[in-house]
Parts: structure tokens; C-alpha cells; sequence
């Protein structure tokens, strides 16, 4: 124990006490009524006591309470200083000095003397003689025998002491100033607890107070769970606003309770009132914390103790199903569940309340909205059909409904990407360990939303992508530092939501890949050789290649982003980084479409991609030499004629029209024959059969009930890369 | 940031032990033998956790609490008492006088230092 080694001062400290105590009690002979006298024996007692209490000396504190008990009624005028209380505590003095330290007095303590004077110590306070208990058949020795003892107080000693002082009975008022007696006297321990807080014999004491001094009278609660079966709790910690007054700090009790287990902590700012009223010194938060721990009811009021008086702390303990929580369990790493996060909240957390759903429950939902969207575009194309103005009103009201609807169903399914982020930083460190690679990940954007479909399958590929940046593009320390880099590399996670997409960004500031090494690795796998600095999809293509990298490739990661209906894309700097860009769309289950006309057949184009509209007359077409570019406001923007694209038969009209959409970095132009308009597009899927078709990502339903298809540009802009060549641009 | 610790105590044994055991955690400690030591210590160089034993000579624990609540720099600073079993009703002064909380002896170091860390933060 780390306090036995202060015995020793303890020891010097109570002689000194002791010696002074003589010449006090010589004095108060002469003066009984010198209150300061008093005090100071008093006081004498006391310190002997706490401070004996602390370093394993039970029978010194036994002895010493009962006269500190006697003078403490003496102060409170409730008794006079006599002869004898003055002899027999000059007694005790001497057999506590003999108790403290034998060896230096060289004189063994009479166990049975201070067993007497106990009793008349007791007898001082107004208290009936104590009935002496017979001494169980394993108790060694009794208090007229004094057992062989050791100098230093051997255990055999010590707990013979221990029967003598417990075995009393405990009489029932022993208070001097109205309060219960103490605990250590009226529930006597075991002699086994005795034993176990002398020095070298355990743990010295019992657990600090547990609980307000009304409360240690209560009962336990039947709520208190077993201490093996953890259990959740959901806990309420609304504080007053004198709190920051009494010295408390939220902060160390939030820290506390989420030390307790698994911990999410949620502020709450309803009572946070306007810049300009608030009191900085007044405590204006709440917090609603649920916590799933194997303490029980008992330990988790422990924390808010010294509150009780200046808080409303609410415990109640809570349906299992929570255990199942996801948002529970998905937001367990994230940076928001710290006490210091949760103290200073956004006021977006404001009065929310979480409600589990189970993501079947969700699929079905939004499968259903998809059908009310079908069969609103139906609705609508009627009314339009039948020039009713009254049905038109109608359907255009259900289709702003249907569409506040679908919006509030996806909002449902998205869940912020920082927990994800958060699990890919773990493997970043790790990998970054293994391969001795000293850097600092720093991770922007974790509140932003994705469908929770999309999140959970981008996971493996942000894995792969950060692997092979920490691998192959950070330098060890001494390389950077020769570089004249910062020593310590950074890697950095980005999130944002850009034009219906969310993009993601991972991006370092090491050397990026060599293109004579990628060319050499290109050469040993037979590949057809890259060009002197690959750039874009070229490089893609190549990190793509199986084989490529002994830890995997980039194939995997493409096939995933593909199947999103996202796009990848790679940015290497030589000497300078790596960056990889994810665009992934919000959702998988409903976009915003514009519904174009190709001969007889209808295709949607995703609208969260198109720009604008232009027209495109036959004379343009010849105008650039069938370079399939045109002038938009003075920027060359190439353009793919769909209907050659998909083979659709006939001649297109002599006015076209050219979509111009963003696809990735670039502005591409896809020709049709006439744009029909907006339209809440319903993604099915094509099937296995057709799931493959190039260019095309998906099927709808459209208002009439005939089916189009859904083009996805990305793929179709990647299979005509070549038009995107600047050369050919400028021809 | 290294939090600096007033602990006043007349027991010297009790005040090593607590001294030690905060330095041993990296807290910065200033040490006072009596009530009235505390709050000149208190004053010329200020804490950001006091804590006092309640039996002391000169100015007594629940006088040192008051009188450091008074000054307006120790408004808001942690205050534990060190308290006995027995010292209920005083327990219940020095929370009266602004006490933030309080330890009762014995106590084993973990035990000091986990209060500690719950009123720091």
C-alpha cells in the first residue's frame, strides 16, 4: 500500500501530539474551563484519529474516538473537566504511545488497562458499560490474557485488539451533536476487515463514502443490477445554473460516467438563452446520457454526488432494446461522445430524441414512397392529358407532397460519416505502426450524411485507399526531413456534399507515386507500358491492374465505387502526394431525373449532374468538321451523340439538343432528340441479366407506366475518354 | 495544463501523504500547515483546487472555505474537505460555506485522485 510508507511519519507525528497532550492535560488540571485548552485536546484527538485512520492504525483510532468523544462533549459544555478524566486519559496517552510505537518505548501496551478505560471513557459520555460478548471458540486470546505479541504489532496482535474493541455492545445514542453514530463503530467489521486494513495486509480502508449523509440510510435499491450483467442506463443530469459556483464541473462528472463503460452523451440546449442575456457564471446545459455499464445503481449515483444539492439527476434504467441501438452503437467512436464534445454542443442536437427503427422497416418505407412517386407521375400526366385544371391542381400538390415526403424517408436512411472515419483512423495508425511511418490524420466533414447503404459498403475501399497512401506514397521520417518536410506526414479524410453527390477526398503530402517505378512494375507484370508521367484514368487503369501491388490493387476498390454508381478519381504529384476523389450519389433508391427522348424510347439523365440545355442545328454539326465539340459562352465543351451511343434507329430531327452535365472534373454534352422535363426517378434495378449494359445504370417507370432507362454518364464519358483530348478539343 | 493543488493540513503525516500522491500524478502542489497558512498561500499564488482538512488551528477548515468563497477569484475554484465519519454535522458546514465536496479518511491515494479528476475535469 502507498501510504504504509508514511507510518513512520505518523509515528513521529503522534509522539509529538502525545508529549504535548501531557503538558495540555497538566494545565487543563489546573484551568477545566480553558476553552482553548480544550480545544486543543480535542483537537489532538482528532488529528491522532484521522491520521491513525489512514496509515492501518485501527486500535490506536479505537481508543483515541473514545476520548476524542468525551472532549467533544466537553467543548459543547455538556460535561466537566474532573480528576479523573484528566488522569485516565493521561493513562490512555500512555498506552496509546506504547500502541503506536512499542518498540521505541520497549514496553508492550496493557491490552487489558486499555480495555478498561474504554469502558470508562464510555462511561464519561454518559453511556451504559458495554456487556462483554464471549469470544468465539477461533478468537486466540482475550483481553486479561495479552497474547505474545511482536514490536511491530503482528497481526496476532492486532486482531486479538480487534475482538476486544469489537465485541462491545454498540450503545444506541453515542452522539454528541445529534447525528448517527459513526459507521465504524455502530457496524462494527469483521475481524478479517480489521486485519485487512493494517499495513502490508490488504487494502487499508473501505471505499470512501458513497453517498450523502441522508442517503447512506436508505435502502438499496431494487434497481441496482448485478455487477457482472452490464446493463443500460438512461440518465438525466439537468445541473442548476449556481453549479459553476459550488466549484463543480460537469466536464469531470461526464468524464467520470463515460470511465463507467460505453457512454453517449447528448447535450441539452434548451434553456441556453441569447448571447446577449446569458450569465457566463450560471450553468445553462443539461445532458441525457445513456450508458451501458456493469456498475450498479449505487456507483453510477457516486458520480453525481457532490451535485445532489445544486442538480436534478435522473437514473432509470432502460428497455433492452436499446442494447441494439444503432445509433448507439454506430456513433460509439465518434468524437462527439467525449464530455468535452458533448459540453460544448451544437445547437442543431438541440431537444432530440432518438427512436429506433430496423433498417427492413425503412427499406419498406421507401420502397413505397418510390411507388407513390411512380403513381403521382402517372397521376400527373393524366391531368395534364385531360387539361382538367382542378385534377392539375390536385396532382401538382400530391407531387410537391410526394416529393417532401421522399426527401424526409431518405433523411432517414443517411447517417454521418464520422464514425466510419473515425474506425479508418484506428487502421491508419495501425498500418502506419507497422510499416514505421510517423504521421497525423486529420479528418474534416464527420457530420456529413450518406445513405447508411452506401456508407456501410464504402468502408473495404476507403480501407484500401488509405493503405495505399500510408504504404507507397509517405516517406519514412529521415526521408522527409532530408526533403525539407515537415518530419511528421499528414493524411487527411475529407467529406462534403457537392451537386447531389457526396465526395470524399483522401489526400497526403507524401512523394506520390514514381512513374519509373510504375513503369518498371508495369514492365515486370507485361503490361503495356504507360506513358512518361500517367496521369488520370491511365493511372487508374493501372493501379487497377491485378498484381499490382502486393497488397491489393485498386481494382476492388473501382469495382465497389462502380457499383455506387460513384466515380474514382486519382491525383499523383510526384515528390508531393497522392490524393484520391470518391463522388458517390447521396442515395441509391430515388434521384431527381430529366427525362430525354432518343426516337421512341425515353432515358433519364441524373439532373444533380446537368448544367443546361443548348440547342444543336445540323449547320453547327457541320461547322465543326463532325468534331462532336461546340462553343458554349467561348469554351470548347465536347459533346456524345446518345442516339449513335445506344444504335437507336432512325433519323434524329433537324434540332437536337445537347445536355451539358459535370462529370467529374469535366464538362461533357450528351445529344438527344428533345428533353421532355424533370422527373422523381424510382431506381429499380436492371437484374442480373442486364446489369451489365454499359452506360446504363438503372430502370424507372415513368407516369405513362412505360419503362426508361437510367443513363449513367460517368461510364459513358470514361468509354469516350478520348474525346475529353484537349489536341482533339482544338481540332 | 498542470493544475496546482493547495492542500491544507496541521497533520503533517496526512499532508505528506496527499502531497505526494498529487506531485506522483503531475499536479504542482503548495503545502499549508494551518487555516490561516492556507489562505495566504491561497491568495499570493492561486490554486485551482484547494483542499483542507476541517479541524485546524488558527482558521479552521470551514473558516478557510468561507473566507476563500468571499474573494471573487475563488468563486468558482474546486474546494474538497477532508472529513472523518464522525464530523457529519461539520461535513454539512463546510457545505453550507461552499465546499465543492469532500474525502473521508481513510483513503486509499486512487481514491483521493479519482475525486480529484471529478471535480477538475
Amino acid at each position: 500500500m502507498a501510504s504504509n510508507g508514511f507510518a513512520g511519519t505518523f509515528r513521529e507525528e503522534a509522539h509529538e501530539l502525545l508529549a504535548n497532550l501531557e503538558s495540555l492535560l497538566l494545565d487543563l488540571e489546573k484551568s477545566p474551563r480553558d476553552r482553548d485548552l480544550i480545544d486543543q485536546v480535542f483537537r489532538t484527538m482528532h488529528t491522532i484519529k484521522g491520521s491513525g485512520s489512514m496509515f492501518g492504525f485501527d486500535d490506536v483510532v479505537a481508543v483515541v474516538h473514545e476520548i476524542e468523544t468525551v472532549f467533544d462533549l466537553v467543548r459543547a459544555g455538556r460535561l466537566e473537566v474532573s480528576a479523573d478524566l484528566i488522569n485516565r486519559t493521561l493513562q490512555a496517552r500512555d498506552q496509546i504511545r506504547l500502541l503506536i510505537d512499542p518498540e521505541r518505548s520497549g514496553e508492550a501496551p496493557n491490552m487489558a488497562l486499555i480495555g478498561q478505560l474504554i469502558e470508562e471513557f464510555r462511561a464519561f459520555a454518559g453511556q451504559q458499560p458495554p456487556q462483554k460478548t464471549p469470544l468465539s471458540a477461533t478468537t486466540p486470546a482475550s483481553p486479561t490474557h495479552p497474547a505474545p505479541e511482536s514490536p511491530d504489532g503482528s497481526p496476532a496482535r492486532r486482531q486479538e485488539l480487534a475482538v476486544e474493541f469489537l465485541a462491545g455492545s454498540v450503545p444506541e445514542d453515542r452522539s454528541t451533536q445529534g447525528q448517527k453514530p459513526p459507521q465504524v463503530f455502530s457496524q462494527p467489521p469483521s475481524i478479517e476487515e480489521s486485519l485487512s486494513r493494517l499495513p502490508g495486509n490488504g487494502p487499508s480502508v473501505a471505499p470512501p463514502e458513497v453517498g450523502p449523509p441522508d442517503q447512506s440510510a436508505e435502502p438499496k435499491s431494487s434497481l441496482a443490477t448485478p455487477s457482472s450483467e452490464p446493463a443500460i442506463w438512461s440518465i438525466r443530469f439537468a445541473p442548476g445554473p449556481e453549479l459553476f459556483m459550488t466549484g463543480n464541473n460537469p466536464v469531470g462528472i461526464l468524464k467520470e460516467l463515460a470511465g463507467l463503460g460505453e457512454c453517449e452523451i447528448r447535450p441539452d440546449l434548451r434553456s441556453l438563452p441569447a448571447l446577449e442575456s446569458l450569465a457566463p457564471e450560471s450553468c445553462h446545459l443539461a445532458w441525457d446520457i445513456l450508458l451501458r455499464t456493469t456498475v450498479d445503481l449505487n456507483g453510477i449515483r457516486d458520480v453525481f454526488l457532490f451535485v445532489e444539492d445544486h442538480a436534478r439527476v435522473e437514473i432509470t434504467p432502460t428497455d433492452a432494446a436499446f442494447q441494439e441501438n444503432t445509433e448507439f452503437r454506430n456513433s460509439r467512436n465518434s468524437p462527439r461522445n467525449s464530455p468535452e464534445a458533448a459540453a460544448a454542443p451544437r445547437r442543431q442536437a438541440e431537444g432530440r430524441r432518438d427512436l429506433r427503427i430496423s433498417a427492413e422497416k425503412l427499406d419498406r418505407l421507401v420502397e413505397l414512397i418510390g411507388e407513390l412517386v411512380t403513381v403521382q407521375a402517372r397521376l400527373s400526366q393524366v391531368a395534364a392529358q385531360r387539361s382538367d385544371a382542378e385534377l392539375t391542381s390536385l396532382a401538382e400538390e400530391l407531387d410537391r407532397l410526394s416529393g417532401d415526403l421522399r426527401d424526409s424517408a431518405l433523411k432517414i436512411r443517411m447517417l454521418p460519416i464520422g464514425a466510419t472515419f473515425e474506425a479508418l483512423r484506428e487502421r491508419i495508425d495501425e498500418t502506419a505502426r507497422h510499416h514505421h511511418k510517423d504521421l497525423r490524420v486529420v479528418i474534416h466533414g464527420t457530420d456529413t450524411e450518406l445513405d447508411k447503404d452506401v456508407i456501410e459498403r464504402l468502408s473495404a475501399p476507403l480501407g484500401q485507399l488509405v493503405r495505399l497512401a500510408v504504404v507507397h506514397s509517405l516517406e519514412p521520417r529521415a526521408t522527409r526531413q532530408s526533403r525539407g518536410k515537415p518530419e511528421r506526414a499528414t493524411l487527411s479524410l475529407t467529406a462534403k456534399h457537392f451537386g447531389g453527390n457526396l465526395c470524399i477526398e483522401v489526400r497526403d503530402d507524401g512523394q506520390g507515386f514514381d512513374p519509373a517505378a510504375l513503369r518498371a512494375r508495369a514492365k515486370e507484370l507485361g503490361l503495356a507500358s504507360p506513358g512518361e508521367d500517367p496521369t488520370g484514368q491511365e493511372l487508374l487503369r493501372l493501379l487497377c491492374q491485378p498484381g499490382f501491388f502486393a497488397e491489393g490493387g485498386l481494382g476492388v476498390v473501382k469495382a465497389v465505387i462502380d457499383d455506387l454508381r460513384g466515380t474514382l478519381e486519382i491525383e499523383n504529384r510526384p515528390g508531393l502526394g497522392l490524393a484520391f476523389s470518391l463522388r458517390l450519389p447521396l442515395t441509391l433508391a430515388i434521384i431527381e431525373g430529366l427525362v430525354v427522348a432518343l426516337g421512341t424510347w425515353h432515358f433519364v439523365l441524373p439532373l444533380a449532374a446537368v448544367e443546361e440545355c443548348i440547342e444543336l442545328t445540323r449547320q453547327e454539326e457541320a461547322r465543326t468538321y463532325r468534331k462532336n465539340v461546340v462553343m458554349v459562352r467561348d469554351q470548347i465543351v465536347p459533346y456524345i451523340p446518345l442516339r449513335e451511343k445506344f444504335a437507336v434507329d432512325g433519323t434524329p430531327p433537324a434540332i437536337q439538343q445537347i445536355v451539358i452535365a459535370s462529370v467529374g472534373q469535366h464538362r461533357v454534352g450528351f445529344v438527344v432528340d428533345q428533353v421532355i422535363g424533370e422527373f422523381q426517378t424510382v431506381i429499380k434495378p436492371l437484374g442480373n441479366f442486364y446489369k451489365n449494359v454499359k452506360g446504363i445504370s438503372g430502370a424507372t417507370i415513368l407516369g405513362d407506366g412505360s419503362v426508361a432507362l437510367i443513363v449513367d454518364l460517368t461510364k459513358i464519358v470514361q468509354e469516350e475518354n478520348h474525346l475529353l483530348d484537349p489536341a482533339q478539343q482544338g481540332g | 495544463m498542470s493544475h496546482r493543488v493547495l492542500i491544507a493540513d496541521d497533520s503533517v503525516s496526512v499532508r505528506t501523504m496527499v502531497a505526494a500522491t498529487l506531485r506522483g500524478a503531475g499536479y504542482e502542489v503548495v503545502e499549508a500547515i494551518d487555516g490561516s497558512d492556507a489562505l495566504e498561500k491561497a491568495t499570493g499564488c492561486p490554486p485551482t483546487l484547494v483542499i483542507t482538512d476541517l479541524n485546524m488551528p488558527k482558521i479552521d477548515g470551514i473558516e478557510l472555505i468561507r473566507r476563500l468563497r468571499a474573494e471573487p477569484g475563488f468563486r468558482a475554484t474546486p474546494i474538497l474537505m477532508l472529513t472523518t465519519e464522525s464530523q457529519e454535522a461539520r461535513k454539512q458546514e463546510g457545505r453550507k460555506a461552499g465546499a465543492t465536496g469532500w474525502i473521508v479518511k481513510p483513503f486509499r491515494p486512487d481514491q483521493l485522485l479519482s475525486v480529484i479528476k471529478r471535480v477538475l475535469g
